[in-house]
């Protein structure tokens, strides 16, 4: 398949990784400010992504035209770009694009959360995976996909059955999130990976009630949820 | 010249950061098991004590631990290291008569917050520390510790010298430096040091080299080429919303020909984020408000980013969400303007008291300024005072007025441990 290139799809992905306002057409040769749309075919282009995709800002008649990207634009973005190449978008994305996921996955929850259609959550958790999973590039520390992460884990302790729990539990593994102990295995108390709810010091005997979970990136492990035991 | 280390002992979080010659950068300390932030650099400011076989764990494996049977949990002990009104210890009361004096206090004890600090430094010096240093002979090296600026010359700031004495930081040139003014450097040096040596063993803070890196002293020197300046200082105004305390420093520069010499002001008030937190779990339904007021340290970060920065709903462990209905979002909202209104009073108060005739530069830090409505109210503060610039955690979408600059994380979470060990707090 193709990669979806258009005048569009490109004008919409310069929007995304300039993170700010952009001039809305070519801007000429001794200008340092980058434009989204070439001088040729740009009205058509224009036309079909103003105001749907790319909001205009506040002008004067003397300044130039700058454009910012809209939430639609960053959905349609998300639906244009092929899944592999969908990530690494994603992790360049602008804090508008980060909060459309963000949006997204509450969707899901309302729409999913109550029900406990599993194979629904199954689905949303595997498109997430695919979003939001991406190899670190060149150590740079991703806080993108630890706050994703945040996300997920809280959704995860707060699904309303374990079906949907298990769900949200496939795409946290998808996302590279790592579970700390196993329910019911017995373990050392440890304050640093262990939370319970009665007095327990490090060093006492116990067992596992509910996983906890960390995730392994560039610079190490990040704590995202103690594991719950209880005293043996 | 001895290598430096700095202790931002935070009510939450304590920072460590070193130098190690008079011109390297200092840098924060971080260990793999600090796994609470994408730096692992924060350490749980947290004690734990067991009496029954008088056991004691620190940071992060005390952090969430519960208190009962017997154990006791000591957190957010540091504001009652500086208690108001109150003189200092007798120094032979630290004699380690008896080494559990206090333990058995209720939260606000003098006595209480010293011991815990005693033991917690200690830690630090002969675990922590010694780990994140391997090789270094902490013995040779000059400890900072940062304390608010209110305490600076209180007969407690004597006090945490002793402390410090009896928790083995022994060294002559160690002391306590004002975490405003260890902030401010921090956030305009990003830590950078330099020395120039005129004659053998006569070493001078480079002060204009470890600024470079801001955009201070471009700033000033397009400011001095400006035939219409009319003002002759150049200021900075940096504000700390921390956990316990906001701290305010203005640092200001005489541009009237006499050279590079800052000069600095500093204040702390009682107020921060924690405040803020109480407030809002006291006007929630009672219910949602026992429930936030359980909350673990953690899940009250997550609870600042959900429900303060994003002003989202949050569903809370057991059932219930806060700023589900639009009447808890208005109460939320109105008590988080309220807070702003008096960060912002605060800060006006500081800038009425000192005066300064222009603030070109303002940097915003610490985990209050995290708070849109925070950085938002005290820029519309400041509109009226021509600042050029606004350094902050996070830029928003308001491209009208000043220019808003993003500071990079290191110095966001730790500017006052990386500004303590600069080598301007030696040759100052």
């Amino acid at each position: 398949m193709p990669a979806p290139r258009s005048l569009v799809y490109d004008a919409l992905v310069r929007a995304v990784q300039h993170d700010g306002p952009v001039r809305l057409i070519k801007p000429s040769a001794n200008s340092r400010a980058g434009g989204l749309f070439p001088a040729a075919g740009a009205q058509e282009a224009i036309r079909e992504a103003v105001p749907r995709w790319l909001q205009e800002e506040p002008r004067t008649s003397n300044q130039p035209r700058l454009v910012r990207l809209t939430a639609d634009g960053a959905e349609e973005l998300l639906e244009r770009t092929l899944p592999e190449n969908r990530a690494s978008l994603v992790l360049s994305a602008s804090p508008l694009y980060q909060k459309l996921l963000f949006v997204r996955w509450a969707a899901l929850m309302q729409r999913f959360g109550w029900n406990g259609d599993r194979p629904a959550w199954e689905q949303c958790g595997a498109r997430l995976a695919a979003d939001f999973s991406a190899p670190e590039q060149n150590g740079v520390v991703a806080d993108f996909r630890r706050s994703v992460a945040h996300e997920l884990t809280i959704s995860w302790k707060h699904a309303p059955t374990p079906e949907v729990r298990e769900g949200i539990a496939r795409a946290m593994h998808g996302v590279g999130l790592r579970p700390i102990g196993v329910a019911g295995e017995q373990v050392t108390f440890a304050g640093r990976y262990h939370v319970s709810t009665v007095p327990m010091f490090p060093g006492d005997p116990g067992f596992v009630v509910e996983q906890g979970w960390v995730i392994h990136d560039g610079s190490g492990e990040y704590l995202l949820e103690k594991a719950l035991v209880a005293p043996v | 010249m001895l290598p430096a280390l700095c202790i931002d002992l935070g009510s939450a979080y304590t920072k460590i950061a070193f130098r190690d010659t008079p011109s390297s950068q200092a840098k924060l300390l971080g260990l793999e098991e600090l796994n609470l932030d994408e730096q692992h650099v924060c350490v749980p400011s947290v004690a734990a004590w067991r009496e029954r076989d008088d056991r004691w764990v620190f940071g992060m494996d005390a952090a969430d631990l519960v208190e009962g049977n017997g154990i006791r949990v000591f957190r957010n002990w540091k504001p009652d290291l500086f208690p108001a009104g109150e003189s200092g210890t007798n120094p032979w009361d630290l004699l380690d008569e008896d080494p559990q004096e206090g333990l058995r206090d209720a939260p606000g004890s003098y006595a209480r917050a010293r011991n815990v600090a005693r033991r917690y430094l200690t830690w630090l010096r002969e675990d922590l520390v010694t780990r994140m240093l391997p090789g270094v002979d902490l013995g040779d090296v000059v400890l900072r510790l940062c304390i608010p600026e209110f305490a600076m010359f209180s007969p407690h700031a004597a006090d945490i010298d002793r402390i410090l004495e009896a928790a083995g930081w022994f060294n002559s040139v160690s002391f306590c430096c004002s975490e405003p003014m260890a902030n401010l450097t921090g956030a305009l040096t990003q830590g950078h040091n330099a020395v120039i040596e005129p004659q053998p063993g006569k070493l001078f803070a480079n002060v204009p080299a470890m600024f470079e890196r801001s955009h201070i002293l471009e700033m000033v020197a397009a400011y001095q080429e400006d035939d219409d300046a009319d003002a002759a200082e150049y200021a900075t105004l940096i504000i700390d919303v921390g956990a316990y305390t906001t701290d305010f420093g203005l640092i200001s520069i005489d541009l009237s020909g006499h050279g590079f010499f800052p000069l600095s002001e500093t204040s702390s008030v009682r107020l921060g984020v924690h405040e803020l937190d109480r407030r809002v779990a006291a006007a929630l339904p009672s219910h949602l408000g026992a429930a936030v007021g359980a909350l673990s340290g953690r899940e009250w970060e997550r609870f600042h980013r959900v429900v303060y920065t994003e002003a989202r709903e949050w569903g809370l462990p057991g059932g219930g969400i806060v700023g589900q209905t639009p009447e808890q979002r208005a109460t939320i909202a109105g008590t988080l303007s309220k807070f702003a209104g008096e960060i912002a009073t605060a800060m006006n108060a500081f800038l009425d008291e000192h005066r300064p005739p222009c603030i070109q530069e303002v940097i915003l830090t610490g985990g209050g300024n995290n708070i849109p409505e925070i950085a938002r109210r005290l820029r519309q503060e400041l509109a009226s005072r021509g600042v050029a610039t606004f350094y902050l955690p996070k830029a928003d979408g308001n491209r009208s007025g000043a220019r808003q600059v993003e500071i990079i994380a290191e110095v966001v979470r730790g500017a006052s441990a990386v500004g303590g060990a600069s080598v301007l707090f030696d040759l100052a």
